[in-house]
């Protein structure tokens, strides 16, 4: 009894705490060093972003903070528990989904459901006001029978993300949730996510869309398991992207990216789908040499415009930096 | 705890079964294999077909055909020469043949001759044939030499007229006790199958990613390892039972000994074998790695237990590796309590050994566990 009240107690003081707060996090396979001494806080209730290039140190950084690997360096904490020293704390009050299919597929809707909540401790009349609830958020009502495998891509991750929320979850992390996922799909699986964000769901996500990135509250960059960028989208806008971004049609887009760099003279130039993105601090200045060297490499200039810079353009630059 | 730990339970439960084929496929498998040792070793043997070469052309020689023909065990037909006999049985047109020499019949009625000489000669490459034929020879040839002894006992100065057989085994030259297929069966493949079926399902979690989604769960890994156990194991022990049924009820096994104590003891010896199962689910990456090793240890396990070789005829060097297998063990166990009707006062050893082996086995097991995780 006395323990119980003591605990009530802590959890209470520990609410206080950030979702996230690493310091000097570091994990090392061998010589290699996938997370490099990273430190940073999530906040409650926030969506953060965990971006970068694969490889990057995400997977192993959510790795870290679920307790899945021990840190070969540094702490972190997740609801105020240290991942390390009060493992099950932490597990009992997070929900996971990565970015494989992470449910049964030979289980129907139900019986995941029902596993998962058993596995969560969730019974009795909890567990069925939980079904009902998240069978109505995935719109997987009257389909409770049906095999998991049967179940379209869209469908399937978002009864995932059912199950992950059975336990009503004081924090989500989703590794890479809508990957593989038609942009439809994409956009109402984001829809949900912001309807958890609005009712206070702290979320953790890792992603390699930008444009899932842009609507994140927080973001963080890594390179090489290092954090190379910690913000908004706007403040990273604004504090990573010193140069200007000029974009140009012109047909043949690889070709001229090659013709570009060869040149070696105009900062950035990176392929941005059928188009080429120029960063450069006075991009401006870079237009008519430019356009010349293309129109002698028999291109066709059809468009060129200075742009604001997207996040992509951010990620590009901040991940070409040497570490 | 434990409604997680039903939770688990359930779950491998519905898909054992969601899957069509497997649990059918591991009961009647192992059951249609066991019936048809069992049917091909224990059914009467008759009607060997057997090759005859009678030198003596007499009244006796041919008394003894007749014999021969009427017990039914031997198909009698006869040939010219002994060059025809061993061409027979090369060709496995004969299993057997009878080499019944001249002047069998004079030393026969013969008071004070030798016991005359008969030959049998059987393919040693059919074990179970040649045993039986082997057997039914040496019946057959004691109760004709004492017809004919009373038959002639008027003529000779009464005594009872031996007739000598001497018994060779091509092939195969030290024909052995090997009819222990069926208790072989019975005793090990159950429990083979509950270690296999551990190690597939906890594989089948690594290689699809679900054991991750598990792991970040409240759920200890030692539940999930148990929840797996538990249907593993009473699938194999349901198994188990229908083996035995089935060879006591339809194959006049005799089951000497105490049912309760074969039954508890088969229960501890699968548990036992379950830990190599649960050995290599600790380092199977996939379901593929997890069947081929227990292939490959089933397959050793086979070769040094008894199970199909007698341990008995083994290299010292190989009877010494034998003793690390606890299905040595069990056999013996097994075999006394099913066949000779043993209590544990006979083989508290053989028992003891398993329990060793059991802890050295889980030992292990736990170590490999803790390094690799379950993830």
């Amino acid at each position: 009894m006395t323990v119980n009240v003591a605990r009530e107690i802590d959890t209470k003081a520990r609410a206080n705490h950030h979702a996230v707060q690493t310091a000097d996090l570091t994990k090392r396979f061998g010589d290699f060093t996938a997370v490099d001494g990273i430190s940073f806080t999530v906040e409650r209730g926030e969506i953060f972003g965990f971006l970068g290039p694969n490889g990057a140190g995400k997977t192993t950084t959510m790795r870290l903070l679920m307790g899945l690997l021990q840190p070969t360096a540094g702490v972190a904490t997740v609801l105020g528990f240290d991942v390390t020293q009060e493992t099950m704390e932490v597990r009992r009050r997070i929900g996971y989904m990565s970015q494989r299919f992470s449910l049964y597929n030979d289980l129907t809707v139900a019986e995941n459901l029902n596993f998962f909540g058993g596995a969560y401790g969730v019974r009795g009349d909890k567990l069925q006001a939980r079904k009902e609830a998240i069978l109505r958020m995935a719109g997987l009502q009257g389909r409770e029978r049906e095999l998991a495998k049967n179940l379209a891509g869209g469908w399937r991750q978002r009864l995932a993300l059912g199950c992950a929320l059975l336990h009503e979850p004081e924090m989500l992390f989703l590794d890479e949730p809508t990957a593989g996922m038609d942009p439809i799909s994409r956009r109402e699986f984001w829809n949900l996510l912001y309807l958890l964000s609005s009712q206070g769901q702290t979320i953790f996500v890792t992603t390699h869309y930008m444009d899932e990135a842009e609507h994140c509250h927080r973001l963080s960059f890594i390179q090489r398991g290092q954090l190379v960028a910690l913000g908004s989208p706007e403040e990273i806008k604004k504090e990573k992207m010193t140069g200007q971004v000029l974009e140009i049609d012109c047909g043949k887009a690889d070709v001229a990216v090659q013709t570009l760099r060869s040149r070696g003279q105009f900062g950035e130039v990176v392929l941005y789908g059928a188009l080429v993105h120029v960063v450069a601090e006075d991009v401006e200045s870079f237009r008519p040499a430019i356009e010349q060297i293309l129109v002698e490499a028999g291109l066709e200039v059809r468009a060129m415009q200075v742009i604001a810079p997207s996040l992509e353009d951010v990620f590009i630059a901040s991940t070409r930096e040497p570490a | 705890m434990l409604f997680r730990m039903r939770t688990l339970i359930i779950k491998e439960f519905i898909q054992l079964f969601r899957d069509r084929l497997l649990a059918p496929l591991i009961l009647f498998g192992p059951l249609l294999e066991l019936l048809l040792i069992a049917y091909s070793t224990s059914q009467g043997i008759d009607h060997l077909p057997t090759a005859v070469l009678d030198m003596d052309l007499s009244n006796a020689s041919r008394g003894l055909v007749m014999a021969m023909e009427n017990a039914e065990t031997f198909e009698p037909y006869y040939v010219d020469s002994l060059d025809q006999v061993t061409y027979d049985i090369d060709r496995g047109q004969a299993l057997a043949a009878w080499v019944i020499p001249a002047g069998f019949q004079a030393q026969l009625q013969q008071a004070g001759a030798p016991p005359p000489q008969l030959q049998l000669i059987v393919d040693g490459a059919d074990v179970a044939a040649a045993q039986t034929a082997a057997e039914a020879g040496q019946g057959l040839a004691a109760s004709y030499g004492q017809a004919i002894s009373v038959q002639t006992a008027n003529l000779a100065s009464g005594q009872a007229v031996p007739l000598d057989m001497s018994l060779r085994v091509w092939f195969n030259e030290e024909l052995k006790e090997s009819n222990f297929m069926i208790p072989s069966e019975l005793g090990f493949i159950a429990a083979a199958i509950a270690a296999m079926l551990a190690s597939m399902v906890i594989a089948r979690e690594r290689e699809l990613g679900t054991l991750e989604q598990l792991v970040v769960t409240p759920v200890a890994p030692s539940q999930i390892v148990i929840g797996k156990s538990v249907m593993a194991v009473s699938l194999g022990y349901t198994l188990f039972l229908l083996m035995l049924g089935m060879v006591v009820f339809l194959f006049d096994v005799p089951m000497r000994g105490s049912l309760p104590l074969l039954m508890i003891l088969a229960f501890f010896y699968m548990l036992v074998e379950l830990g190599w199962g649960l050995m290599i689910s600790a380092v199977a990456r996939t379901q593929m790695q997890a069947l081929l090793t227990c292939f490959v240890v089933v397959m050793v396990m086979i070769i040094f237990s008894g199970y199909a070789f007698p341990v008995d005829t083994m290299p010292p060097f190989m009877q010494a590796i034998s003793n690390i297998f606890p299905l040595k063990h069990w056999l013996i166990i097994f075999r006394a309590i099913l066949l000779k009707g043993a209590g544990i006062e006979v083989f508290w050893r053989e028992l003891v050994s398993i329990f060793i082996l059991g802890i050295f086995i889980y030992s292990g097991t736990i170590l490999l566990m803790r390094r690799t995780r379950l993830d």
